[in-house]
């Protein structure tokens, strides 16, 4: 599903080059569930956005289901977020403005899916993650936890094939944070690919495979089972 | 996916208010402006197009050009030229003639009035020109010679609520005319402004030649055949008056009646008194200050985009396309433009009656009548949302989605120089706005207080209407036993503007073929004293010479510079023997130099008598007037005007002009600051942190003000740059319009330069004072 070849990604201002990422090779198939871990500064977050195809990569090539993105532009790049690619932060990052149900609404208009069909995803999704109660709130009348929950059904209401979540339980109690991993553990048994950035060795265990950045580099991945 | 927009936008507008307030406010004002200026524009260009045959109607317009290089059109033409045309051009389907006479007395029973609204016209007229009719058949009308038609407003003040048509109005107390018809009142955009409509015989009753070609003194409307070319037409009809007047010099073409109010120019005649110029120049001004309204937009939106990063970037994740967001971006400013328009459509109801003092015109605001305005507003409306929006949209959505984890953006330089160059560019807009309104206001104060050759204070004059131009004897005397005058002189036509005119072609040591324009009028022996004119050489008409009244006559400095002679005096001119030469004084409205002019002696064609009133208490002086006029002739209406108000009128337009281009630039000025006022708050909020830490340093308050100041001061100082040469260039233009003129002095220039500084400083002053006296330490513990 995605393969990356001698990816790498710098800073530069005039006179210094910063890199950020350098030398990755990586290969992720349809279903796996990956763990990107590392020290603060590693990259994690950087290899996570360029994977997400939110950062331009300075060098290097990118597959995703066999189409070159470092070749695409903005456009067709839209496009595979759409189609494709769900987002959870860390920061839950929800439009403030717009209610829950809106928020949930949003990716829904821009992929342009009919009115019927939306409300009825729309009710399907808030029944499945029980906020049905919630979904006349605006994001700041919510908790941090419920908050993380609309974060993730709105990435889940495209029907992704590939989730991004950059430390999806951060910001969360311990007890969010593990239900938050279960309905992943859950989606990824159902077939949903998943990457995920964490510290966290506990919550890196949910995944299939590790991979393990260090300044920018691939220190060594785990596999398990 | 609309609804999600419309809800972005209000919640926005909501959660940033002050911000919104100030966006606001400033298109609501940039729109309210434009409207005005809008219905103004319109109005000027609607004139004479009301007329169903509106595309066919043409004014016979005259062109001469004389020895001396002068050139000179004009729109009166002599009567048999009328049945010439009407022959010989099977192109013109339709013609009549008009005139205005001066003025009459018009008696209904006991109540009589001085009328000056008053035409003579062939009876064509009512079926050529669509003025809707109350009472009467519009065909017929003017057949009849001894009938009259009349406005509703006049039926009203002689008849009251009473059928008008069938009584009987008697003019000049001599003559009975029969009402025969009603005319609604005429809308305010035609070029011609009667009351009451004579037959065209009545003309020679109000004194005029009807017959011939001597009397250049009628206006020629003529309906041509809708086939007709218009270019060859002209070529066609060029020399018509020549071949029948051997001494004529005059070429005729046509001039659509729909052209007459803003491109007569300079011609003489009635109507014109528009100027296509000023229609240009003000559409100018309603788009500029839109556009600095928009400017402010985008300012603003610009720089507050830093709270709106984090949603861009969001809906970028979530999948939105760049174009998406840049429509959702214009469409939120198209909403707010439309808040906006509702804002000033409220505004220009309140202000309306206001505006309409002060340009002198009646506007109402009725979409039902304005169709065409409705769209437009709707249009400007949509326009100024997606001008206003454009940047914003196109910088806003240009953000890569990354930016959302990186915390609060600080807005990058570059947009900091667009932003620049914005400010600037409404400083500039702004300046040149001042620049003009001193200029204006500067040169409408040296017409007035022009030194004009004669004295022109305390000089009123009363129309002689009918048989009282011929008692002139009488009134004099009557008017000179009152205390209150110091001098009357009677007059043929007034001394400034003279109207009167003829091509003078002999007098002692002609050149060959020359000729030139010469006015002219008739006066008494008073004229010099009571107008307090000084002669250059000879003597004034006087009573100790019996033959001045015969053959004397007087002629400007100007007169014996064109004719060039040497000793004038006992020279002849025309029929008549140079008896002094007076010095200049100006006749005309000062848009035009000096011409010749011509005086003779006459007490017998008077229609005015001119009266200067001994300095005191004028209202007494006024009503001792009254009590002699009431005691002689009490069947004539007491009606005096000062010659001052005849002098502001030449300049009517410009002192529209100069109203109007006040207010807008004070609305440009303020919207401006509104702008900055904004971006103010804004920039200072930015610095905070650096102003927090410079006063920890050691800055002092002032210094921290002034470091503030600083940048602004910058943008005006660019923007003097770029204004004054544009400035400059425009108002000289501008001056040229008048012959005399001030000169535009580098300090007018520097006044709305320092002006606009001042303005500036004062606006930004409140956030920079503010910023440099809040405790550093607050500022610090946000990082």
């Amino acid at each position: 599903m995605i393969r990356l070849k001698d990816v790498e990604k710098y800073y530069s201002n005039k006179f210094v080059k910063t890199w950020v990422l350098r030398n990755i090779d990586m290969e992720v198939k349809e279903g796996d569930f990956v763990t990107i871990m590392g020290p603060s500064g590693a990259g994690k977050s950087t290899l996570l956005h360029i994977l997400g195809m939110l950062d331009d990569m300075s060098g290097g090539e990118y597959y995703f289901l066999d189409e070159p993105v470092h070749q695409l532009n903005e456009r067709k790049r839209t496009g595979f977020h759409q189609q494709y690619i769900g987002f959870v932060f860390q920061a839950y990052h929800l439009i403030d403005e717009l209610t829950v149900y809106e928020n949930l609404e949003t990716p829904l208009l821009y992929k342009k899916v009919k009115t019927s069909e939306r409300k009825s995803l729309i009710a399907e999704t808030l029944d499945r993650f029980n906020i049905v109660a919630k979904k006349d709130l605006f994001p700041n009348q919510l908790s941090g936890g419920q908050q993380q929950l609309v974060a993730v059904a709105r990435a889940l209401i495209i029907n992704p094939k590939l989730i991004l979540a950059d430390e999806p339980t951060g910001n969360l109690n311990s007890k969010q944070g593990l239900e938050i991993m279960d309905m992943l553990k859950a989606l990824n048994d159902e077939g949903t690919t998943i990457i995920q950035v964490t510290h966290d060795e506990k919550k890196a265990a949910y995944g299939d495979r590790i991979i393990h950045l260090l300044d920018g580099y691939i220190d060594k991945i785990d596999e398990r089972n | 996916m609309f609804n999600n927009y419309l809800k972005m936008a209000f919640r926005n507008i909501q959660k940033f208010k002050g911000y919104s307030i100030i966006n606001i406010t400033g298109l609501t004002l940039g729109m309210t402006c434009c409207i005005f200026i809008l219905l103004w524009v319109q109005h000027e260009l609607s004139y004479d197009r009301f007329h169903e045959h509106a595309d066919s109607l043409y004014r016979v317009i005259d062109y001469e050009k004389y020895s001396n290089g002068d050139e000179l059109t004009f729109s009166t033409n002599p009567p048999a030229l009328a049945p010439v045309l009407k022959e010989e051009y099977p192109e013109i389907n339709e013609l009549c003639r008009i005139i205005e006479p001066d003025g009459a007395v018009i008696r209904y029973q006991d109540n009589s009035f001085n009328e000056e609204n008053i035409l003579c016209a062939d009876p064509a007229f009512f079926s050529m020109f669509s003025f809707p009719f109350v009472e009467g058949k519009k065909e017929t009308v003017l057949k009849d010679p001894s009938s009259i038609v009349i406005s509703e407003k006049m039926a009203n003040k002689y008849f009251g609520d009473v059928e008008a048509v069938g009584k009987t109005l008697r003019i000049n107390n001599t003559t009975d005319f029969l009402v025969a018809g009603v005319f609604k009142d005429l809308p305010s955009n035609s070029h011609i402004h009667f009351d009451f409509v004579l037959p065209f015989e009545a003309a020679k009753l109000l004194g005029n030649e009807i017959e011939g070609w001597n009397s250049y003194a009628y206006t020629f409307y003529v309906l041509l055949n809708v086939k007709t070319d218009v270019g060859l037409f002209n070529q066609k009809i060029k020399d018509t008056i020549k071949r029948y007047d051997d001494t004529a010099i005059v070429e005729l073409s046509l001039q659509p009646v729909v052209d007459i109010h803003l491109r007569s120019g300079d011609m003489w005649g009635i109507g014109g008194d528009g100027d296509i110029r000023y229609v240009y120049l003000f559409s100018m001004i309603a788009v500029l200050i839109l556009l600095v309204a928009c400017i402010n937009y985008m300012n603003l939106t610009t720089a507050y985009s830093g709270n709106r990063t984090k949603e861009i970037g969001l809906r970028k994740v979530i999948g939105a396309r760049r174009s998406e967001l840049i429509l959702q971006y214009m469409g939120e400013s198209v909403i707010l433009a439309i808040i906006a328009l509702i804002f000033s459509i409220l505004l220009v109801f309140l202000c309306l009656p206001f505006y309409n003092t002060l340009s002198g015109k009646e506007f109402v605001l009725n979409f039902s009548n304005y169709k065409n305005c409705a769209i437009l507003l709707f249009g400007v409306t949509i326009l100024t949302g997606i001008i206003a929006g454009s940047y914003p949209a196109l910088f806003l959505s240009s953000f890569k989605p990354v930016i959302i984890f990186k915390g609060n953006l600080k807005i990058g330089s570059g947009n900091s120089i667009f932003r620049k160059i914005l400010v600037s560019m409404q400083f500039v807009l702004s300046i040149c706005l001042i620049i003009t309104t001193l200029t204006v206001n500067r040169q409408m104060f040296y017409l007035k207080n022009k030194k004009l050759g004669f004295n022109n204070e305390h000089l009123l004059y009363i129309y002689l209407p009918g048989e009282l131009g011929e008692k002139t004897e009488l009134i004099k005397n009557e008017f000179n036993k009152n205390n209150a005058v110091q001098n009357s002189s009677v007059v043929s036509s007034l001394p400034l503007p003279v109207n009167a005119s003829f091509i003078l072609d002999s007098w002692d040591g002609r050149q060959g073929d020359d000729k030139f324009l010469t006015h002219f009028m008739s006066v008494d022996y008073d004229f010099l004293n009571t107008m307090e004119l000084t002669m250059a050489e000879g003597r004034f008409f006087s009573k100790e010479f019996p033959s001045d009244t015969q053959d004397g006559a007087v002629v400007n400095e100007t007169a014996v510079r064109v004719m060039g002679m040497e000793s004038p005096i006992g020279k002849n001119v025309g029929r008549g023997k140079i008896i002094g030469v007076m010095q200049d004084y100006h006749f005309r409205s000062l848009h035009s130099k000096i011409t010749p002019l011509l005086l003779i002696f006459s007490r017998k064609q008077s229609n005015y008598i001119l009266i200067r009133l001994k300095t005191g208490d004028v209202a007494q002086s006024l009503q001792s007037l009254e009590t002699t006029w009431r005691h002689n002739f009490a069947e004539y209406p007491f009606e005096y005007r000062f010659l001052d108000e005849r002098i502001n009128k030449l300049y009517s337009s410009e002192q529209q002009v100069e109203k109007i281009m006040k207010v807008f630039t004070l609305l440009a000025v303020f919207i401006a600051c509104l702008g900055l006022f904004g971006l103010a708050s804004f920039t200072t909020a930015q610095r905070r942190k650096e102003i927090g830490i410079r006063k920890v340093l050691g800055l002092s308050v002032g210094g921290i003000v002034k470091m503030l100041a600083n940048d602004f001061t910058q943008y005006v100082l660019y923007a003097n740059l770029i204004s004054w040469p544009v400035a400059w260039f425009a108002m000289s233009k501008w001056l040229q319009n008048f012959a005399y003129r001030i000169q535009l002095h580098f300090w007018m220039f520097l006044t709305a330069g320092v002006l606009a500084l001042c303005v500036a400083l004062l606006t930004i002053g409140y956030h920079s004072i503010r910023a440099a006296t809040a405790n550093p330490v607050e500022a610090l513990r946000y990082e």
